[in-house]
């Protein structure tokens, strides 16, 4: 399927975000696809996960528009179709990881029935009955991944969901959201600081720069070819212009 | 762990005891100052029926203030911790509270509720509300940021993110609280008996004293001591088994 069949899942028009009425990234024009899965990349502080935060509601825009599947921006579909998981994969610390996904669906209005399928599909049926504090990084990142892509999202933020975990990990993590995005049609954005990650696993790369505030400095194809040498030279500073 | 925390107060206990002894072998203190630790014992099984409806008394004193204080206390928390309007209106007056010597109230509230328990249990809750109050307000503050933002992530109201995030998270501490609050209430209790009634051990620490009965006194410390170690160990109890999985990681 070419691009033309698929529809702007996230439209940002001139984005300015922030917080306390401090710009830490401005004029911010992004398409996401459906089925697209988007990296952000650059330095510590330039913004990558205020961007997400504002996407899902968190943090108000300070500036332009976000139209979410064609419409602007608003707390219900947000709610009903954006789901995310944050830096370090918090979980509810007195909850088991099933507990934590059965609050999920609770408070989302969403059946429980499905934890057991989903947690299948992550391999990680056997944490179901495990507290947080006892789980690995990679045992925390897919109960995490459960509890966020078990109300079936049309957008799933992802904030450093490979930060900290080791290549085989990765891979099953990655190979699980491919096929997610292509059976629920979900569009993906991810942060990360790996270069290597960013290329690996996302379709377009989003290069953010280093100045305050930061501003989008190249947005980069990885089926091009050097397209993992063409990011690290925007973010070396070595190269202004957006492909 | 059991054994050895038996193991531990009752070393503690025997150097008291020991160092008490010494005291009174080596300056000869009369018993009407300084009573032996044999002679307290022994007054304590003797005298047992008083003791023991003296104990009954404070902790009734002692249990009913708490209750209230306690209950109170984690109500009022939880209200201006959810309402900003609240806490703008209440949090002077918990912080002017907190500061102020709540025991300077004692005689006014004597006055005002007569000798009877009300005035004892009154004055319990009074002392342990105002901690109880503040340490529910910061524990539910104090929620991690990360939880907050996930429960807001699933879009829940206000209501079920202080239900289902901010007080789970919280409930170890403001247990924990307890072990500030108990200690107060009791103090609440004997200072309202020592004020006036004559039921109670803080009565009868002061009606001994005045008769020179100091063996009666230091028995009821005692019992006290005992009261205040067995009510921790009951919050410690409730922490470490109950709300174990509360704790934060």
């Amino acid at each position: 399927m070419t691009s033309d069949n698929l529809k702007n899942m996230i439209e940002i028009s001139n984005g300015n975000f922030g917080y306390d009425n401090k710009i830490i990234v401005e004029s911010v024009n992004i398409n996401v696809l459906e089925k697209e899965i988007t990296a952000i990349v650059g330095p510590s502080g330039c913004g990558k996960t205020t961007i997400l935060k504002s996407i899902s509601g968190n943090l108000p825009l300070m500036g332009g528009m976000i139209r979410l599947d064609g419409k602007k921006q608003n707390q219900a579909w947000i709610s009903e179709n954006i789901a995310q998981t944050l830096q370090n994969f918090p979980l509810f610390h007195w909850l088991t990881v099933k507990e934590n996904l059965m609050l999920a669906c609770k408070i989302q209005n969403i059946p429980t029935t499905n934890i057991s399928n989903v947690l299948e599909e992550l391999s990680a049926l056997h944490l179901i009955d495990k507290f947080p504090k006892t789980l690995s990084g990679g045992e925390r990142c897919r109960a995490s991944l459960a509890q966020a892509v078990i109300t079936k999202p049309k957008i799933l933020l992802l904030d450093e969901p490979f930060t900290g975990l080791d290549l085989h990990i990765k891979e099953d993590i990655a190979r699980y959201l491919f096929s997610f995005t292509d059976i629920h049609n979900t569009s993906i954005i991810f942060v990360t600081h790996d270069l290597y990650d960013a290329c690996r696993y996302a379709t377009r790369v989003i290069v953010l720069g280093s100045t305050t505030p930061s501003e989008i400095k190249a947005i980069v194809n990885t089926k091009k070819k050097n397209s993992r040498q063409l990011i690290r030279n925007y973010m070396l500073n070595t190269n202004q212009e957006i492909l | 762990m059991i054994w050895k925390n038996i193991i531990r107060y009752s070393i503690s206990i025997a150097t008291i005891v020991g160092i008490w002894k010494f005291i009174i072998f080596i300056f000869t203190v009369p018993d009407f100052i300084l009573p032996a630790p044999s002679q307290v014992m022994t007054v304590l099984f003797t005298e047992k029926n008083l003791f023991l409806d003296h104990t009954k008394a404070t902790i009734i004193h002692m249990g009913g203030g708490i209750g209230i204080g306690i209950t109170l206390g984690i109500l009022t928390g939880f209200a201006i911790a959810y309402s900003r309007t609240l806490l703008w209106l209440i949090e002077p007056y918990l912080i002017i509270f907190q500061s102020f010597p709540r025991e300077a109230l004692i005689p006014i509230i004597v006055v005002w509720l007569g000798f009877g328990h009300a005035p004892k249990i009154f004055n319990s809750a009074i002392l342990s509300f105002f901690p109880m109050a503040l340490i529910t307000l910061n524990s539910l503050k104090d929620t991690r940021s990360e939880y907050i933002e996930i429960i807001k992530i699933w879009g829940a109201p206000k209501l079920k993110e202080y239900f289902y995030c901010r007080l789970p998270n919280a409930i170890y501490t403001i247990v924990g609280g307890l072990k500030i609050t108990i200690p107060l209430g009791l103090i609440g209790a004997v200072l309202g008996e020592f004020m006036g009634g004559n039921e109670g051990l803080g009565h009868v620490i002061i009606s001994s004293g005045a008769n020179y009965r100091m063996d009666r006194s230091f028995a009821s410390l005692v019992i006290l001591s005992l009261i205040g170690l067995i009510s921790l160990s009951l919050v410690r109890y409730l922490q470490d088994v109950v709300l174990k999985k509360y704790k934060q990681e």
